[in-house]
């Protein structure tokens, strides 16, 4: 159930961070002044195991983490627009590195992998529940 | 791959009298028991698979199901309390080196909640025989 919830859990920073995206697809003023930067989930599987590589043992298996957010080290869009606040003396402007339509398939497969995670949840729920069925027939 | 069948198959046996036919009672009792906990784990991994379908590089793992050397069949059957993890063979990796095949691993994770439901049913049905005949 863990797993599962920790699956979840990394689907809804990675939608989050998305939807960051997304909102900030036309930021022209960063945090520095410099155009904000696409930034990327990086998901790790985590076990138990001090060692890398294939785990031993189910029991140390422990789902997925996110262990870092970072900026997408592509370059800036550039489009030439005179009139913009933010232009330079050339008159272009900076646009972040962001593409709606790459953005929009990566949160449609954070959603779909979602809903995978809440299927097996469910599934393990049902299992549990059956399991207890047991119980209440022993007592009866 | 989620075949459990060689462990069913040493559930109930041979023997005729009535001292071990009671020792075979208890015996698919433990059998079931083991099948259960085995997929129970085996759902674990297959939602460690699941929750990792997106994490580059990461490979889909499994159960190594074969029957374990030194367990003889009819004593201490379906033995593995704590079965050998493998990394899946024969999936395609994508691009980022994952492997985990979103449609496989739900329908995994369907057929082993089904087998679940199977081996509850039955060790529910020894418990019942076992508590008819106390009670006859």
């Amino acid at each position: 159930m863990d797993i599962s919830a920790s699956g979840m859990r990394a689907e809804r920073i990675r939608m989050e961070v998305l939807a960051n995206n997304v909102a900030n697809a036309h930021s022209t003023q960063g945090v520095d002044g410099a155009p904000f930067q696409r930034q990327m989930v990086l998901f790790k599987p985590v076990h138990h195991s001090s060692h890398l590589g294939t785990p031993q043992s189910a029991n140390s298996l422990q789902g997925v983490e996110v262990s870092a957010i970072v900026d997408d080290p592509a370059p800036p869009r550039i489009i030439h627009d005179p009139n913009h606040p933010d232009a330079d003396e050339d008159g272009n402007v900076y646009l972040p590195n962001i593409s709606l339509p790459r953005e929009m398939v990566d949160l449609m497969t954070a959603q779909r992998a979602y809903e995978a995670n809440l299927k097996s949840l469910q599934t393990f729920r049902n299992m549990a529940e059956q399991a207890l069925t047991l119980l209440r027939g022993a007592n009866s | 791959m989620a075949d459990y069948s060689g462990y069913i198959d040493c559930a109930g046996s041979d023997d005729s009298d009535d001292e071990v036919d009671m020792l075979h009672f208890n015996q698919n009792i433990d059998t079931y028991q083991n099948l259960i906990r085995l997929s129970e784990t085996r759902q674990r991994v297959i939602s460690h698979n699941l929750a990792n379908v997106n994490t580059p590089g990461f490979k889909a793992l499994d159960l190594d199901l074969r029957l374990q050397e030194g367990v003889s069949h009819g004593h201490s059957a379906g033995q593995p309390a704590e079965a050998r993890i493998i990394e899946r063979t024969g999936l395609p990796a994508r691009a980022d080196g994952n492997n985990v095949d979103i449609d496989v691993e739900v329908a995994e994770s369907n057929k082993n909640a089904l087998l679940h439901q199977t081996y509850l049913q039955l060790l529910s049905g020894q418990i019942s025989n076992l508590r008819r005949a106390m009670q006859t």
